[in-house]
């Protein structure tokens, strides 16, 4: 029984987690476990040792001194984070964790922080600040899905040659030219906030199947998730009705 | 002469707002317009100077606290209305107070006001002293960066000509420098009852800053006992009732006592506070009663994950009915996820837009919602209906637009609000 057990490592609770990261950790093991899987959350921070295993990556978002806080540290991580992407682990990063794992942070200043690198993007601050509503499609490990969030940032995400986003805009800002986020295999990178995975039961599941397929645990949703999608799908239809809202930053 | 007319008008313009039962930027902003060194006439009047209270949360209840233990001094006081922080809302506050030639007959001027605005005003107001509460990341929103909150009020402290009261235990405010000759005094609370509470004090961390455990604090809570703390001022305990339970609140007492020591040029008066702070009512929104049927609603308003987190932790253990209430005033709520709610078993009534965002939030944690209804005034009527809870309180948690509506439905209308 001990081995089916679903494994998080959430990176950086403090720095990155001040958008309600602890969400997307917390709907990862809710879900696993009302569908009969149990989990652990690794909490990792600035100086513990690397991990060494993983199902699931997840690091939330934070300020920008929150970023460079740790930025010295998470490079480090680097080469414990390519092997888990070299064996099928997903990362999920929102925000200020998109920033970190990206190639680095252009500040307006002229005043750069060095990413870890493990997203081939590269963040350009001082685009127009953006606090809307945000919503994306993606076919990340599947057909298209509709995903809604909240974005709040001053960026563009530059992403490299080969990069491929993670998604489509249909609404808000994203990466600055239609595109949101980045993918790279079945972990990616985005904006959305809300947070995105308790918010988007479906790409939740998606990440589930990944992270316990290949430890050949099958993952399947029951009657235990009817009342969190259907929350869900209330709370999406709020934000449809409300997307042309504007929020100022005062 | 030349406030006469200003004076007379900013008053009409409040007849008339008050008589449609509506509020009260208008005035302030008819006598700023027509005279628009107001705020500095008048509070260039007060003999004892202006203090500005700042921060991101408690300002209103730390400047009751002030103005009530300045008082218990024997100083007049005048202070502006809980929520009209804003330059209006303070020339409208003024204006109610004024002789019409715009005379003051108050000692000093005790003022909070909106970060914001903060170092605007201190080019009409001049504070004497400052007093820096709190930087939370709710802010975050607002300003992007929590250090630009920070900034903004130490920017602001800098400007004070006599004297800064700061909190030793935020790392952004704590460090804080004296600028000039104005001096520095810090308030805090003591680890022992930080470390007793369930969630500690929910101050932004300084994420490129180490705590720093040199600074001493000349006034600090050293003890918690459910409504009542004791608060020790350069040496002495003074045990105080709190308007409302939890550590914020005796927090923010040991701000009003650091300052309120700081003006009077000693420290305060053990007989004068505990007298203060006995008759204190609590602030609008803070745990304020309105009747409803044959029981009462107590209202809290939370701005952030902060003060939702400690206001969830004041509640009473076992709380019988609870309704909570938050809409798009409030737009990006990611934050619900880092708030403990096991303080709840159940929760009666969730109320506004964006009451499914609460319900899939609470049904992570497995916290039964009993009925989901966004419009907030079909949810009070569905609270009034419940049965009498044995302590005749139902609770209402919410926002500040929702406690707005929640209060006019129960026909509290708001009068002197500026937001
Ligand atoms: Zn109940």
């Amino acid at each position: 029984m001990s081995d089916d057990v679903l494994r998080i490592v959430h990176l950086y609770p403090e720095e990155l987690g001040v958008s309600g990261d602890r969400g997307n950790v917390t709907s990862l093991a809710v879900r696993a476990h009302r569908a009969g899987v149990e989990s652990t959350v690794l909490e990792y921070r600035v100086g513990d040792e690397t991990p060494t295993v993983a199902d699931v990556v997840v690091v939330g978002h934070g300020p920008l001194s929150g970023v460079r806080a740790v930025a010295a540290d998470a490079r480090r991580l680097a080469p414990a984070l390519e092997s888990f992407a070299a064996s099928g682990v997903p990362v999920v990063a929102v925000g200020g964790g998109l920033e970190l794992l990206s190639r680095g942070v252009e500040d307006v200043d002229g005043e750069s922080v060095e990413g870890v690198g493990f997203f081939d993007a590269l963040v350009r601050r001082g685009a127009p600040r953006r606090t809307n509503y945000l919503q994306v499609t993606t076919d990340y490990q599947g057909d298209e899905i509709t995903l809604f969030g909240f974005e709040d940032h001053a960026a563009h995400l530059e992403l490299g040659a080969g990069a491929e986003p993670f998604g489509a805009v249909v609404y808000g800002g994203g990466n600055g030219d239609g595109r949101e986020g980045v993918r790279r295999g079945v972990s990616f990178g985005t904006q959305l906030k809300g947070p995105v995975l308790p918010l988007n039961p479906a790409l939740t599941d998606r990440v589930l199947r990944v992270a316990l397929s290949r430890r050949m645990i099958s993952y399947s949703p029951g009657e235990g998730h009817v009342k969190l999608d259907e929350y869900a799908a209330a709370s999406q239809k709020v934000i449809a009705d409300n997307l042309e809202r504007s929020f100022k930053a005062m | 002469m030349r406030y006469l007319v200003p004076v007379l008008a900013g008053r009409l313009v409040r007849a008339v707002a008050r008589l449609r039962g509506g509020g009260s930027a208008y005035p302030g902003q008819t006598v700023l317009k027509l005279a628009p060194d107001f705020l500095t006439h008048v509070s260039s009047q007060f003999e004892r100077g202006v203090v500005f209270v700042l921060g991101s949360n408690g300002k209103s209840t730390t400047t009751m606290m002030l103005t009530e233990t300045l008082r218990a001094h024997g100083l007049k006081v005048f202070t502006n209305p809980t929520g009209a922080n804003l330059p209006q809302g303070i020339a409208s506050a003024f204006l109610r107070e004024v002789t019409p030639f715009g005379r003051v007959r108050d000692d000093i001027g005790v003022i909070e006001v909106d970060e914001a605005f903060a170092v605007e005003l201190t080019k009409s107001l001049h504070p004497s002293t400052v007093l820096m509460l709190n930087v939370q990341v709710d802010q975050l929103y607002r300003f992007f960066e929590t250090e630009r909150v920070g900034t903004m009020m130490t920017d602001t402290a800098a400007e004070a000509t006599v004297a800064v009261v700061t909190n030793r235990d935020d790392q952004h405010l704590g460090p804080y420098q004296a600028v000039g000759r104005q001096t520095v005094s810090r308030f805090g609370a003591s680890p022992e009852v930080v470390s007793a509470s369930p969630n500690g004090l929910q101050n932004a961390h300084d994420f490129s800053r180490e705590a720093d455990a040199s600074l001493t604090a000349e006034t600090e809570v050293t003890a918690l006992t459910g409504t009542g703390a004791t608060i020790t001022v350069s040496g002495t305990p003074i045990d105080v009732r709190l308007p409302a339970r939890g550590l914020h609140y005796a927090v923010d007492a040991a701000a009003a006592l650091q300052t309120a020591s700081v003006v009077l040029g000693h420290p305060v008066d053990p007989a004068a506070v505990r007298r203060a702070f006995e008759s204190m009512k609590p602030a609008y929104g803070r745990g304020e009663r309105m009747s409803l049927g044959a029981d009462e609603a107590e209202f809290i308003m939370f701005k952030n994950a902060a003060s939702l987190q400690l206001n969830l932790d004041a509640l009473p253990q076992g709380v019988e009915q609870v309704m909570l209430a938050i809409d798009e005033g409030t737009p990006d709520i990611s934050w619900i996820y880092d708030i403990d709610f096991s303080h709840l078993d159940h929760v009666d009534v969730l109320a506004g837009a964006k009451a499914w965002q609460l319900a899939l939030r609470l049904e992570h944690e497995g916290i039964p919602v009993h009925v989901i209804e966004e419009d907030i005034s079909k949810a009070i009527r569905l609270m009034r209906a419940l049965p009498s809870p044995s302590d005749n309180t139902k609770h209402f948690v919410t926002n500040y637009e929702q406690m707005m509506l929640a209060r006019r439905i129960l026909g509290h209308p708001d009068l002197e609000k500026t937001a």
